[in-house]
């Protein structure tokens, strides 16, 4: 089964994926600060029977106990984006729900009792959200949230009270970037009750020029306005960075190159750090979204990243690597991607 | 003095804030206090100048949570609420941090399945009752007779066979 960055989707040029996340927390039990570990094996049962019956198709879900798996398998989940840093940090009696494609993971015991997330690739924020609220109406029918009437659904932090929703885009934005045009940006989009962050979320860096725009306010707001008004604020965005792109084409030969020497980096470097994939392949990614480069698709860059973490990297070998082993098995995997191209 | 943010109640609590070498006194109550302290750690509403480490520990709460014995002091400490009930015991001093937060106070969007019956039925009674209000007021006393049997016998159903 292709996972769900392998599919096709629309806006993929600027905008590499969608997400949405629900947090719900069970009535009757404290929430994550103040549960036993009997509580949480409880509630990793209740969770478990709650979703025996649901129907996704082919898509099935997997059900894993966090410290079934070795340390790298889950630091690989974190740079893949399946689960936050947060949930691997204590992995006892936590559960991941994955799906067979990887576009669904309800995380159960993280900070929240359980946080619902649906990935799609692409700008698909509504379809994302569809999926993710259908899965917790399969979960309302038996488990008992935790809700008021004024405040919504109760989290952990008062920051996600109301809808629990939070939905973000992570973007490419290379041109914006060039330009200096981020700062102001993100200044207007905060206005909006929107945020800006860096590329594996909340404080973290940008790498490669990816940017992850998400909503702030969930409490006051449907989640058809938050889904809403982050969809246009994204397109407005796009509009941005197009046009940020089209006065970076005007000095063609200096952009050219820089594309195609990432191209030649990509394909014949020996060894190659994560640092330098992650700007080669954004270059190769605008130089594929502007027409000059035909032969690699976006799919297969989206492939490329999803290969190239250093857990991943790792994990692939089956031990731990020092950092120049690693970069040689980074670059032996990129040639042999592109190779098939 | 009354509090200079609320100017509701009398201010019990003098902070000192020192911007630059400017040094300004601003008096508020134990309340105004509280949800100021609480503001620093859910958001980026910063009033950590008005407070010094001597201070702060003077004007925390001991307010406890009966249900998850979480304080109001361990949940400004760390940020995180010990369990559903906290919201209710600690309501006063998370409501206008909670506000600041979201610039709204009031949920709007999805309802859990099993709390439908109960809201609907809350919104219909307000709605009734406003109707009841303004069929007085129009002098239309039958129509006010039938209206206020509806109310009565939609308050004495079961919250879950509406």
């Amino acid at each position: 089964m292709l996972k769900w960055y392998q599919k096709q989707a629309s806006e993929n040029e600027i905008v590499l994926s969608s997400r949405v996340r629900l947090a719900r927390n069970v009535a009757d039990i404290p929430f994550n600060s103040c549960m036993t570990n009997e509580q949480r094996q409880q509630l990793n049962q209740k969770v478990t029977q709650a979703l025996h019956n649901i129907h996704l198709g082919e898509n099935k879900l997997h059900f894993v106990s966090l410290d079934s798996l070795n340390e790298m398998k889950r630091c690989a989940m974190v740079e893949k984006h399946i689960v936050s840093r947060e949930f691997i940090r204590y992995p006892e009696n936590r559960m991941l729900i994955i799906s067979e494609d990887e576009s669904i993971a309800i995380m159960v015991n993280e900070e929240d009792h359980l946080r619902i997330q649906v990935m799609a690739n692409g700008l698909n924020l509504s379809e994302a959200y569809q999926i993710c609220n259908m899965i917790d109406d399969v979960l309302d029918e038996t488990l008992r949230y935790a809700f008021d009437e004024t405040l919504g659904y109760l989290t952990s932090c008062p920051t996600n009270l109301g809808t629990g929703l939070r939905a973000s885009v992570m973007m490419h934005l290379p041109a914006l970037e060039h330009f200096g045009l981020i700062s102001r940006l993100t200044s207007n989009i905060s206005k909006l009750g929107m945020t800006i962050r860096g590329t594996y979320g909340e404080g973290s860096n940008v790498i490669g020029s990816l940017y992850q725009i998400s909503n702030q306010i969930t409490l006051g707001i449907t989640e058809q306005d938050a889904i809403q008004n982050l969809e246009s604020v994204t397109k407005q965005i796009i509009d941005a960075e197009v046009n940020a792109r089209e006065n970076l084409s005007k000095e063609k030969h200096r952009l050219e190159d820089m594309i195609f020497r990432s191209l030649g980096t990509l394909k014949y470097a020996r060894m190659m750090s994560s640092k330098d994939f992650f700007e080669t392949v954004s270059n190769l990614r605008l130089g594929i979204a502007m027409g000059y480069v035909d032969e690699i698709s976006l799919i297969t860059l989206n492939e490329l990243m999803d290969l190239t973490g250093t857990a991943t990297v790792c994990e692939q070998a089956g031990k731990e690597l020092p950092p120049i082993e690693r970069d040689y098995l980074r670059a032996k995997t990129i040639r042999e991607k592109l190779a098939v191209e | 003095m009354l509090c200079e943010y609320c100017g509701k109640q009398e201010a019990t609590t003098v902070l000192k804030q020192t911007i630059n070498g400017k040094s300004q006194m601003v008096h508020i109550c134990s309340d105004c206090a509280n949800s100021m302290l609480l503001n620093n750690f859910f958001s980026d509403f910063s009033f950590s100048n008005f407070f010094g480490t001597n201070s702060t520990s003077a004007i925390r709460s001991q307010k406890t949570c009966d249900q998850c014995g979480m304080t109001l002091e361990q949940v400004i400490e760390g940020g995180k609420i010990g369990c559903a009930h906290c919201y209710q015991v600690f309501s006063k001093e998370l409501g206008r941090s909670i506000e600041q937060i979201h610039g709204k106070s009031t949920h709007i969007g999805k309802v859990p399945k099993s709390m439908n019956g109960v809201i609907r039925k809350k919104n219909l009674l307000t709605e009734y009752r406003v109707e009841l209000n303004r069929l007085i007021a129009q002098q239309e006393f039958e129509k006010a007779a039938e209206l206020r049997d509806k109310i009565r016998d939609l308050e004495g159903k079961d919250e879950t066979s509406c």
